[in-house]
This record gives structure tokens, sequence and C-alpha cells, in this order.
């Protein structure tokens, strides 16, 4: 199957926030916010691990060009394309796509 | 072949004398790193044997011989290697701009800073949580891997 | 003036379309279902399409082709360039969007965006502005 680049998808639920998207990114265009919530220990006598949850995410398609780099680079395929070809906003601020409205 | 500041106007009229009568090429490399700026020359038609002289000007105080007596198509190509990197073209009296507005200088140099993307926060300089964890070496944006890259233009 | 009949929601619109670099490529689509193919004559446009890179040089030009249309008159901003400056919104040649100089009435990212979504966008500009055009 071909994925067409229409928009970008965020799976949040695979999503790890370990940034890598963001920082990989050419344009800058992804922004994420996160925080850190302690696990306990998966079994009597393990430790608690420290995780990172995911607050905000959020894609700036008024900058974005589709290359695609977040998806290939996320190692937890929380990013898809979605063949949906329909952005059209009216006005700049409108371009920046919070996590509500990358879901599928 | 490299040839010394002092030797670059003999050297190129003797490659104009030598089948080097076609003007090809007139363009410069930004060493930092060595401290030169690499002017290329290169003349004779495509298909013939071309020669190249390139002439390691320091960077600096770059200064070179202009060559566009000798081909009248080098005076262009200096007045553009003058504008993007800065080069002194002793001997040709119309180094005027191309294409730069005013406040924007020699941009082709390697430490010619992106101006609006050094003034912008990086998202990715960010840590995903203030959770305590070992930092590892820094994590640096794309294409920021000199300590200049973020010099105002 | 480049002047082109692009339907959108059942209606069609003259556009100047400011062909700056590969966004304009993409609206030389010569589709029925894009473009009409008749030109009215003595036809208006009053939206000008800013599809590419607006560098600083042609800055005047794009704003000259503005003041030229007629009243009410209306910007899309087709791509990414023409939206923020796109890949090359840190360039020290690039305006980083005609927004900074222009009111612009809809934005349709892509980079290239399709050329459907120019036929959507006019669609949406008629649904937020009164928008002059022919019934088709």
């Amino acid at each position: 199957m071909t994925a067409r680049h229409g928009r970008i998808n965020l799976i949040a639920d695979k999503c790890t926030s370990c940034m890598l998207c963001v920082r990989e990114c050419p344009v800058w265009c992804i922004s994420l916010a996160a925080h850190a919530e302690t696990e306990p220990a998966a079994a009597p006598g393990g430790r608690a691990r420290t995780v990172n949850v995911l607050d905000d995410f959020s894609i700036d398609y008024g900058l974005c060009m589709f290359c695609g780099i977040c998806i290939d680079v996320c190692p937890f395929e929380a990013l898809e394309w979605n063949a949906i070809d329909d952005l059209v906003e009216v006005a700049r601020e409108m371009t920046v796509h919070d996590r509500e409205r990358l879901a599928r | 072949m490299n040839v010394s500041v002092e030797e670059w106007r003999t050297s190129a009229a003797a490659a104009r004398a030598d089948g080097g009568a076609w003007f090809a090429m007139l363009t410069a490399v930004d060493d930092p790193v060595a401290g030169v700026i690499d002017v290329v020359l290169v003349v004779g038609e495509p298909g013939t044997q071309q020669k190249q002289l390139r002439c390691a000007v320091d960077r600096t105080t770059p200064v070179l011989d202009s060559v566009a007596d000798l081909w009248s198509g080098a005076a262009f190509a200096e007045r553009e290697v003058h504008e993007m990197f800065g080069v002194d073209f002793a001997g040709n009296a119309d180094l005027r701009p191309l294409l730069l507005p005013a406040g924007v200088e020699a941009p082709l140099r390697r430490d010619a800073g992106l101006g609006r993307r050094s003034a912008t926060e990086w998202p990715g300089a960010v840590e995903p949580s203030d959770s305590a964890k070992v930092r590892r070496r820094p994590i640096v944006a794309i294409g920021a891997d000199s300590e200049n890259w973020a010099v105002e233009l | 003036m480049v002047l082109r009949v692009w339907s959108g929601g059942g209606r069609r619109y003259a556009v100047d379309e400011m062909a700056l670099a590969c966004c304009a490529v993409e609206l030389a689509v010569d589709l029925p279902e894009f473009v009409a193919a008749e030109l009215d004559s003595d036809v208006d446009a009053h939206v000008l399409v800013v599809a590419g890179t607006v560098s600083r040089a042609a800055l005047p030009t794009v704003l000259a082709r503005y003041e030229a249309l007629p009243e009410p008159r209306h910007v899309i901003a087709f791509g990414a360039c023409a939206t923020s400056g796109g890949p090359y919104w840190d360039s020290y040649a690039v305006i980083p969007g005609i927004g900074e100089h222009l009111p612009v009435d809809v934005i349709v990212p892509g980079c290239p965006p399709r050329p459907h979504l120019l036929n959507a966008a006019l669609e949406t500009l008629a649904g937020v502005r009164d928008v002059v055009g022919s019934d088709s």
C-alpha cells in the first residue's frame, strides 16, 4: 500500500514522548510537551520506573512540508499518513493542529 | 591546480593562452577550518580539457587580483563571489551587489547564520519532561554542528 | 495578471494566479474538474492566489498585483511557502509568509497542495466572504 501524503495522524497511545520527530523535523513544525510519571514495579521486588506521558502534541501545517521524516523516524509508529487530502484553513493560527485534530 | 595569490594572474593568463580562452566559471568555497576561501576558476570549453585554478585567500581579508580583463565574463562572476563571500577583487571597478538587500553580508560563508532560525527556540531542545535524567551529550538542532551557526545576520 | 477561472462549491471564480514557484506548477493543471476551459469575456479577478515562495525581490510585484485587483478582493495563500515561508522560513531572501504584508483570507497547507485544494479553498472563501464570481 502506498502511503499518500495527505495529512499526518498521531496515535497518542503509541507515543512515548521520545521527541525524535520533534528533533528531526527540518522545519521545526512539531511541538511536544510531556510530564513524568512513576510507574510502580511490575513485579514484587522490582523497581519503579519513570515514564513520560504525552500532554500536548501539535504540528503546524503552515510550515509542514509533508516530507514524512517524522513518520519514518518514529520508533513506535505513532505517526502515520492519512491519505485524506483536505487541509484548508481560514487563519494562520488554525494551521496548528493539536492532538485532537491530529487523531485519526 | 593550486596557485598562490601572487601567481594568480600569471597562471590565469597562461591558462588563457593555453586553450583557455572560454570562461566557464569563477566561484568560491569557504573553508573556515583552514582559515581560507578557495577561489576556483575554470576555463576552456566543455568537452575539451578544461583548466581549473584554485587559490586560497585569507579569510579575514580576502583579496585577489581580478581577471576580468582576461575574460570579460569573469567580471560578473567576481561580482557574485564578492557579494556572496566577501572576496575583494583588486582591479574590478564594479563590485556592486547583484541580489542581496542592504544588511545581508556574505551569506554563503559557512559561519553566516540563519538569522530567523537562530532567533527561534528549537522545539527539540526541550527534554520531554523535567524528570531528573542523566544528561548525555547535549542534543543539537539539525545544521547546528558548529559553534557559529547561530550568528545573527 | 494570470487569469484563470476555477470552480468552487458549484460556482466559478476568476482568480489571478501569482505564480512564484512549484505550487504554481500544481495550479498549471488544465483539467475541467478544476479549471473552466472557457474564459468569459470582460471578467475581473477578485481573488489573488499566491502560489510559491515569496522572495524579498518578488514582494513588490506581489503587492502590486493585489493592488490591481478591484474590490472586493481576497487573498489565498497556496502552499507552505506562501503561508509561512515553508522550508525557507529562515532564509534572508524569503518573506516568511505573505500574511505579513497582505490580508490572507484562506490558507492551503501543502508542499505543494494538490490542485483540488484550490477548489476547496474557493468554496471555503465563499463561505466566509462575499466573493465576486460567475454562476455556472
